[in-house]
């Protein structure tokens, strides 16, 4: 791959990292930058779980003045289940202790939210 | 919390438990998948503990369930227990919770084995000693917050 340096003076570009290769199908890309990055699905994951957990907790606050945090958690953690089971049909998107990981919280914030004495019944 | 709202927060929670563990892992066995539940020693533990726990409960139910629907009884027929829905003991329940609240404890914090999710730790005592870092600097400054 070339680049420009000004001028029209080309420079010779070297990869820091291998192209993905999507001979065997396209979800190689994602093995592969998951092999790269090994923190990369745990951390989509974890975009999942703040996303649904701030953004319905926020808009819950907005309209009723509040927010049912533990319900929230429940929510979250049971749609990034979800998201988890379905990433481990491939191999290699998915490790065994991210999974116990997603479904331990699931379990925690299913005892947060049965043993919680708020507002709502 | 009175007691009838304990113990139904702690049936819910059992069952809860078990439908989600179950769940996950006849997905996994329906659909062949690369990783599944079953293969982690505590999760596997945890269902045999809970599907254990529950299945007096759910025999029981079920008896109670045969006196809703069945309209004559014949002369000889088996009798049927009414109420075995509320006849789960207290220490099921109490065991339940506290397995799983176990697991999770193991799961996160780790065992002597294996450290467990380790970054929790390390995230926490991290924030921890900078919040106490501002409370230090805004004390020494005199404008506490």
């Amino acid at each position: 791959m070339d680049g420009k340096l000004g001028r029209g003076t080309l420079i010779k570009m070297t990869h820091k990292y291998n192209l993905p290769n999507i001979t065997d199908g396209i979800d190689d890309i994602l093995v592969g930058t998951t092999s790269t990055i090994p923190s990369f699905i745990p951390f989509f994951l974890l975009f999942i779980f703040g996303f649904v957990f701030l953004g319905g907790s926020l808009q819950q606050k907005r309209k009723t003045g509040f927010t049912d945090l533990p319900m929230w958690a429940v929510i979250s953690s049971i749609s990034t289940l979800m998201i988890s089971l379905t990433l481990t049909f491939s191999e290699g998107i998915m490790q065994l202790q991210t999974l116990v990981g997603v479904f331990v919280i699931t379990l925690m914030s299913g005892l947060w939210f049965f043993l919680d004495k708020g507002r709502t019944e | 919390m009175g007691l009838k709202q304990y113990s139904a927060s702690l049936l819910m929670l059992g069952l809860f438990s078990i439908a989600i563990l179950s769940y996950a892992i006849s997905y996994a066995n329906d659909n062949d998948s690369i990783v599944n539940l079953n293969e982690d020693d505590r999760m596997n533990k945890l269902q045999q503990n809970l599907t254990g726990n529950f299945q007096v409960y759910e025999s029981d139910s079920d008896d109670s369930f045969q006196t809703y629907i069945k309209s004559k009884i014949k002369s000889g027929d088996e009798n049927t227990e009414g109420g075995g829905q509320f006849k789960t003991s207290p220490i099921a329940l109490l065991t339940s919770t506290q397995k799983i609240m176990q697991v999770g404890q193991e799961e996160i914090f780790g065992t002597e084995e294996d450290s467990g999710f380790g970054i929790i730790f390390t995230a926490l005592g991290g924030f921890m000693l900078v919040i106490l870092g501002f409370y230090g600097w805004k004390a020494w400054k005199g404008n506490p917050d």
